[in-house]
């Protein structure tokens, strides 16, 4: 138990994961608002860029390590943009995940390439 | 076993520091990874789409809109810091009730990195221009908090 002594794991998570699945339901000229809505629920965010409506759905995870006097916290984001024609059809998507790849780690020396 | 009262102390406090009650700390927080140039080599103005960009970095974490189309920002953030509690003996020596004043004896040094790479599209989705807002490195630490911004 000694041994253990000073380490501490945790994560959190802001906003619910999206579902790669339900992300390639949205077809591009056919889907609409409304089906985008039924199936990733609200966005967290709407822009309107060059006259098109952008839904941007996020989230966010955090993995911290600590052992012993070392400690480091990854933070990765998952964004989703979803673009409008000016019928509300969807355009184009957009989406990038970048939480699957995050880490606990707690050595907090080197450079962060390759992590 | 040891030959002087200071090999005691030093094997104390290193035991001490091994088992996690000790007074230095480092911490690193980081908000996804930087981007170098050769990530970036296949981005070429005129030329390069939006969808190959996406392909290969990634979805960005913000666009914002400019006359000529919109802009992607791709952040980058990467915090280090050390602390070193002075006050750390004095509590095993003081009352319970008196434990959180020896803390205030502590000594911190933080380095920040923060980046953002942005990439200009026009209207029709191509790129018009790329480029970093800062172009800062890992940072490193001060030996002390008094010395000179390098």
């Amino acid at each position: 138990m000694l041994g253990l002594e000073g380490c501490a794991f945790s994560r959190g998570d802001l906003g619910a994961p999206l579902d790669a699945s339900r992300v390639s339901d949205i077809k591009n000229g056919r889907t609409t608002e409304a089906q985008v809505i039924a199936l990733l629920g609200a966005p967290d965010r709407i822009q309107e860029i060059n006259k098109r409506q952008v839904f941007h759905y996020y989230r966010y995870a955090m993995k911290h390590g600590t052992v012993l006097v070392f400690s480091r916290v990854n933070i990765a984001s998952d964004d989703l943009y979803v673009f409008f024609d000016q019928n509300g059809v969807v355009e184009q998507v957009v989406y990038g995940n970048r939480t699957n790849n995050l880490k606990f780690q707690f050595w907090p020396f080197g450079h962060t390439e390759g992590d | 076993m040891f030959a002087s009262r200071h090999e005691r102390a030093a094997t104390l406090l290193l035991a001490l520091v091994l088992i996690g009650c000790g007074p230095i700390n480092w911490t690193r927080v980081i908000l996804n990874h930087p981007f170098e140039a050769k990530d970036l080599a296949f981005i070429k103005p005129g030329e390069t789409r939006l969808d190959d960009v996406v392909r290969r970095l990634g979805a960005p974490n913000d666009l914002q809109e400019t006359p000529n189309g919109m802009i992607a920002e791709y952040y980058y953030y990467d915090s280090m810091r050390f602390d070193v509690d002075f006050g750390w003996p004095a509590g095993f020596f003081l009352p319970p009730g008196a434990s959180m004043a020896p803390h205030q004896a502590e000594f911190t040094n933080a380095g920040v990195a923060a980046d953002s790479f942005e990439v200009a599209f026009d209207k029709s989705g191509v790129v018009q221009y790329k480029g970093f807002s800062h172009t800062t490195s890992v940072p490193g630490l001060n030996n002390s908090p008094f010395s000179q911004v390098p």
